[in-house]
């Protein structure tokens, strides 16, 4: 069998990326520049200040990326790259350089959904997983909820409303002084807090879709922090983180286990920065388990933005011929 | 030497082939409605077919830094950059300003280009013109229309104006600075990708290629975040 390379190019939202996957599932290459440092002070990603680093950073990262793959820019048989979702600005800066190679090496140029390359990691870890799978994709850009058959069948079943699940952890870790990037922040002092010290709101549980709402809740929170502090008590911080979280961990979960339920799936995915999140999995396995459905994610590298998702799902776009002339463009509200 | 020029920091996308031996080969500016990102990489593919190149036959690549729009310059840079890297050749980036004042680069007068940076601010920067070609007599720099107009009083010369503010502020032109003010033909006002390939040859040729990695567009200033967010902590 010929070997197919595929580089792979992710400037969707604060990560640069670049990587060389080979047949769809091996990893040669994964190198992510991530921006973190530049958008902590304003306590969330600023898209100026992202686009103007990927424009930095993105011919580094694909030196790296071709380097430590281990092969000649001549091998690769096509270039894929994030055109949507995502902040407009740094979606550019990718695509530019994507054509740029494309142009350069005369091989296919491969548009790639953002979210699909997040269900698409959970096939680089070498896991069994047989789809049809529900997938939930949580992070600071996305709360999406698919029922996926195979590639390119996807059928959307909920998104948020408004906030994304990890825009709301980021938020509140603002108002908390926790600093950012939010959910890593609150899950560890969450860790020494009571889940049920504080009862916060639900929003849409008892509606019939399956779609989300978290500025309801961010509201809550925020409300119940202002209060005590006008009354001059102190902030009972891991309780608040604790509760917090606990109740996004059960919007989210009482939403996948409806679907599960109703469309007969044996396997969910988890992806994107909040599937990292160990309570969350923690509870997500105890009520799968129960209903005897497997439950997978990828390693914490893979769950953030990164080049080797996107050339994962390129290659398979690739065998299909789903590929894209030189006047690409940027859709930063793409649905799958 | 063959250099390739990219221009997408204005609303004109402009793409020109200079061979040091025979001069400009090629050239293409067009200014559309479709974003640069749609435009750019088809008419420079359709302008290597019509003079019969490949990326790998250029020498060199060079490209508007601006000052101009963010995102459309950001394509530009990133664009030449990635093709210098794949193909292993120097690049050097030049000023949006400069190219445009370089249309009327035998002037022996004031050269002011204007670009409308929005909120009656303009991207300029001052040049001279004359035989030996164009000479810098200010930085590239965002300012207000009318602090523009204020340091243009205090001199007595004519002043002849490039840009796409032109139509925008012509009215003030003309009140501030009278019978000083000169405005050349229309086809003249706007960069052109030819100029960014020739100018980029000139210095590519006097060695003065810039390091890939660290070559990025010209902001002028640091984001509006970083701004308030120095306002607010005082620094
Ligand atoms: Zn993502």
């Amino acid at each position: 069998m010929k070997e197919i390379y595929i580089l792979g190019i992710e400037s969707s939202c604060d990560e640069t990326s670049a990587a060389v996957v080979k047949n769809g599932r091996e990893i040669l290459s994964n190198v992510i520049a991530s921006q973190v440092d530049w958008h902590q002070k304003f306590g969330g990603v600023v898209p100026e200040i992202a686009s103007r680093k990927h424009v930095e950073l993105i011919n580094p990262v694909l030196k790296e990326a071709v380097e430590k793959a281990g092969i000649d820019w001549s091998a690769l048989a096509g270039v894929a790259v994030t055109y949507g979702p995502g902040l407009v600005g740094g979606l550019l800066v990718g695509i530019s350089a994507a054509k740029a190679i494309a142009l350069t090496l005369n091989i296919p140029l491969i548009p790639v959904n953002h979210l699909a390359g997040h269900i698409y990691a959970n096939f680089l870890t070498g896991d069994e997983i047989n789809p049809p799978v529900i997938c939930l994709t949580v992070s600071g850009g996305h709360t999406d909820l698919l029922y996926f058959s195979d590639l390119g069948q996807y059928e959307v079943l909920g998104r948020t409303r408004d906030d994304a699940a990890g825009e709301a952890f980021d938020k509140i870790a603002r108002v908390l002084k926790l600093g950012y990037p939010g959910g890593p922040r609150i899950e560890k002092l969450a860790r020494k807090g009571n889940e049920f010290a504080i009862d916060f709101p639900k929003p849409l549980l008892d509606q019939d879709h399956y779609d989300f709402s978290f500025s309801g809740l961010k509201t809550a929170v925020l409300n119940y922090a202002n209060q005590l502090t006008q009354k001059g008590e102190e902030l009972p911080m891991a309780d608040l983180a604790a509760s917090f979280q606990r109740t996004v961990a059960d919007i989210l979960i009482a939403r996948v286990i409806k679907a599960v339920n109703t469309k007969g799936v044996k396997s969910v995915i988890l992806s994107g920065g909040v599937a990292a999140n160990s309570r969350l999995r923690e509870l997500l396995q105890k009520e799968l388990e129960s209903l005897n459905v497997s439950l997978h994610y990828p390693p914490p590298i893979l769950c953030t933005d990164n080049g080797a998702m996107i050339a994962s799902v390129g290659y398979f776009l690739l065998q299909r011929g789903e590929i894209s002339g030189l006047e690409l463009n940027a859709v930063p509200n793409l649905h799958l | 030497m063959l250099v390739l020029g990219i221009d997408t920091s204005t609303k004109v996308g402009g793409l020109g082939i200079f061979d040091s031996e025979r001069g400009l080969i090629g050239e293409s500016n067009l200014a559309l409605e479709r974003t640069h990102s749609e435009r750019l990489m088809p008419l420079l593919a359709e302008l290597l077919q019509s003079v019969d190149l490949q990326v790998q036959d250029l020498d060199g690549f060079a490209v508007t830094l601006g000052p101009g729009s963010f995102t459309g310059t950001r394509i530009g840079v990133t664009t030449a950059k990635t093709l210098a890297q794949m193909t292993d050749k120097p690049i050097k980036g030049v000023s949006t300003i400069e190219v445009t004042a370089y249309n009327l680069a035998l002037v022996p007068e004031l050269i002011y280009p204007i670009f409308d940076a929005r909120n009656r601010r303009v991207y300029t920067g001052g040049f001279r013109g004359g035989r030996e070609g164009i000479s810098r007599i200010t930085e590239d720099l965002g300012c207000s229309i009318d602090e523009l107009m204020d340091n243009l009083q205090n001199l007595v010369e004519p002043v002849y104006f490039l840009g796409d503010a032109i139509e925008k502020y012509s009215q003030i032109l003309w009140d501030k600075l009278g019978s000083r003010v000169i405005i050349p033909p229309a086809a003249l006002w706007m960069p052109r990708g030819g100029v960014v390939a020739e100018l980029g040859a000139k210095k590519l040729i006097e060695d003065e290629a810039d390091d890939l990695f660290g070559l990025t567009p010209n902001y002028l200033k640091p984001s509006q975040a970083e701004i308030n967010w120095a306002q607010k902590h005082g620094k």
